[in-house]
């Protein structure tokens, strides 16, 4: 309640004044919860990895001897990136479209993209395999329209997938671009074209320079997402399909092999730390340029 | 200054003849709004011209359809002989200074003034003397490789007209460059662009709300009200002799007495003030007596007598009272009460000048051709 009269009001925030003395305190029960259901947690996933069922490093010589592991990591490091890219192409151009529109197109644009969280993402790729399946709504209107003779399956392939993580992901990376688009000064675009620039030079060096800082954001956000989505690919995918996510379900699960699970897990995690690290670097040095 | 001249970045003496003409530009908005109303404006190359009015009355409008960010409903835009009206601003080849500078938050001060080059596509080694002569110009040379808001206010205002120059323009607009500048300051960078201005044989079109900016700088000021140019001129003639009551208001400051006018004919009018007094002056337009009018009186052509010595005429002699003195440095001002209107006097301050304070009896006295007489709006 506080936060958005906070946001909405015109009072100018000032770094040094607090709401009142100790305010800092109210984040101490988050601090707490995230110290016991996350970095608890964490730190015995990684013990595990190295002494369950004994002390030592066979869990993780077992993922290199076994290169089907190692296939799955890369399999969805690429899904991960795939997804990212496309969301990030048709997401842009929503983004930008909400920082030109009048503010109450812009309202409602952005509304409407946060519809489907209403539903769960369970719900939603349900839905789609509803819509997508062989007796679904997609094969029904395409033999309707005699585009087709017999139903197809759409599920079960890559791009199914892909395209389902696109839809679910889209909002997490449109909201962090629309707020570093609005921060750009528009006066910019049109002192580059009084200065010669035709509108593709404006949009390469001016403007998408400038969106980099929330698109860096916004693709970081879905890519992290991406690289433990489990219930879409499960759900969407072929068997070609299968996620390091889901091998390391199948591990507590199935096999109920914590160790090598735990194993697993680790490796998920320093990559996605990586691969954040990464991202920031190079977000980090193209600020500085 | 010198390698300038060299390499052809400064002018080859003044140029004569028209570089941009305004004809007849009308702007309205879908909320109804107009914007312009058939404004007309020609401005000779190699001089400054300051569009100057309230905001909001279309000066800006103005210079963002010079520069080609809007476009007008009708009329034309030509530059250099060449009509520009559907030309997008890319094409236009014409510099802007922005009243926020635009200065790209992203790229080196080098960057930036390169950028219009770049867009050009000229040669890498001409980019990099052509630059360093531009940085020169502006005394920059040493903040090439910063960013932009490594610089103060002045420096970036500098590195604004810097990349608007550099690439040799045919003109150049500038939005109240020095509004964000405190006073100071401002005072050294007009003098800085005046004489840029002519060292580079530039012509610009300048956008200002500030009057005393605009006399300073410019050849000639266009005073616009409401989406048209009501008065264009030399700074001195404005001055002097405005045509109607607003540009009077607006340029320099004005004393304005309401009378009736009693005797007009050849330029000479002579108006009954409410109390029954009687003074003589120029009229600004042809008008009929008995009409209600207002005379202008700038405050330094009035003079202050003790009120035991007045001067021995009889015509536009007012005697009243110091109501205020307001010392201003090198002048004083006083604020004269005349049992009903109030006058405001300015003296400069010499060693002969009596000094007067508040409840002094006062005698004022103006010249005849220093009264204007407009009929009252």
């Amino acid at each position: 309640m506080m936060d958005v009269a906070l946001a909405g009001g015109t009072a100018q925030p000032v770094p040094s004044q607090r709401l009142f003395s100790g305010a800092g305190l109210l984040a101490l029960p988050l601090i707490v919860l995230l110290a016991v259901v996350y970095v608890c947690p964490v730190g015995v996933m990684l013990a595990d990895s190295f002494t369950d069922p004994q002390p030592g490093l066979q869990q993780y010589q077992r993922m290199i001897e076994h290169p089907v592991y190692l296939q799955v990591l890369a399999r969805t490091f690429r899904l991960a990136v795939v997804v990212t890219a496309a969301t990030a192409i048709c997401g842009f151009p929503v983004a930008y479209y909400c920082t030109i529109a009048r503010p109450a197109v812009a309202r409602i644009a952005l509304g409407l993209l946060f519809v489907p969280f209403w539903a769960s993402t369970v719900v939603r790729t349900y839905a789609l395999m509803v819509i997508l399946g062989r007796t679904g709504i997609l094969n029904g209107a395409l033999l309707w329209a005699g585009l087709i003779s017999r139903p197809t399956q759409f599920l079960f392939h890559t791009a199914t997938v892909q395209l389902a993580m696109v839809q679910i992901l889209l909002p997490f990376f449109v909201l962090p671009v629309y707020a570093g688009l609005r921060t750009i000064d528009l006066s910019l675009l049109s002192a580059a074209e009084g200065l010669g620039a035709p509108p593709w030079q404006v949009f390469r060096r001016i403007y998408l320079p400038l969106s980099l800082p929330g698109l860096f954001t916004g693709a970081l956000i879905v890519f992290v997402f991406c690289f433990g989505f489990f219930i879409t690919p499960t759900l969407l995918g072929g068997r070609r399909d299968v996620t390091i996510a889901m091998v390391i379900m199948a591990q507590f699960e199935g096999q109920l092999d914590w160790g090598f699970g735990a194993a697993l897990s680790t490796v998920l995690l320093a990559c996605t730390l990586v691969a954040v690290l990464m991202m920031l670097r190079v977000a980090k040095q193209d600020s500085n340029r | 200054m010198n390698m300038a001249a060299d390499l052809g970045f400064s002018g080859a003496g003044v140029r004569s003849g028209t570089c941009l003409v305004l004809d007849r530009l009308t702007r309205s908005y879908p909320d109804g709004t107009v914007a312009l109303r058939g404004l007309s404006l020609s401005v000779p190359a190699g001089r400054i011209v300051s569009l100057l009015g309230p905001s909001g009355s279309g000066k800006t409008t103005t210079l963002k359809m010079i520069a080609g960010f809007d476009k007008p409903d009708s009329g034309s835009i030509t530059l250099a002989g060449r009509d520009i009206s559907r030309t997008p601003p890319h094409m236009r080849d014409i510099g802007m200074v922005f009243q926020n500078y635009a200065l790209f938050p992203h790229m080196s001060v080098f960057d930036n003034v390169a950028f219009p080059l770049r867009m050009r596509h000229r040669a890498r080694r001409d980019i990099e003397t052509v630059v360093q002569e531009a940085l020169a110009l502006v005394e920059l040379q040493g903040v090439a490789a910063r960013l932009p808001r490594q610089l103060s206010g002045g420096q970036q205002q500098r590195v604004a007209l810097a990349r608007a120059i550099v690439f040799r323009p045919q003109l150049l607009l500038m939005d109240e460059p020095l509004g964000a500048l405190d006073r100071q300051l401002r005072k050294s960078v007009q003098s800085e662009l005046k004489r840029l201005q002519r060292q580079l044989d530039l012509t610009v079109v300048y956008v200002t709300h500030d009057q005393e900016e605009a006399m300073f700088l410019s050849d000639e000021i266009a005073i616009v009200q409401n989406g048209q140019i009501v008065q264009c001129g030399a700074p001195a003639a404005l001055y002097d002799a405005p045509e109607s009551v607003f540009v009077a208001g607006f340029l320099g400051e004005s004393n304005f007495l309401g009378g009736t006018l009693a005797e007009a004919g050849a330029g000479r009018a002579i108006v009954t003030l409410p109390d029954g007094r009687q003074m003589r002056g120029r009229s600004a337009a042809p008008m009929s007596a008995g009409r209600a009018v207002s005379v202008l009186i700038r405050p330094e052509k009035l003079q202050v007598h003790v009120a035991s010595r007045a001067p021995g005429r009889e015509v536009n002699v007012l005697a009243g009272r110091i109501d205020l003195v307001n010392f201003l440095g090198g002048a004083v001002e006083y604020e004269v009460d005349l049992d009903g209107p109030r006058l405001t006097a300015r003296v400069h301050l010499r060693a002969s000048a009596a000094t007067f304070a508040v409840g002094d009896p006062v005698v004022l006295h103006v010249e005849p051709q220093d009264c204007l007489v407009f009929p009252t709006p």
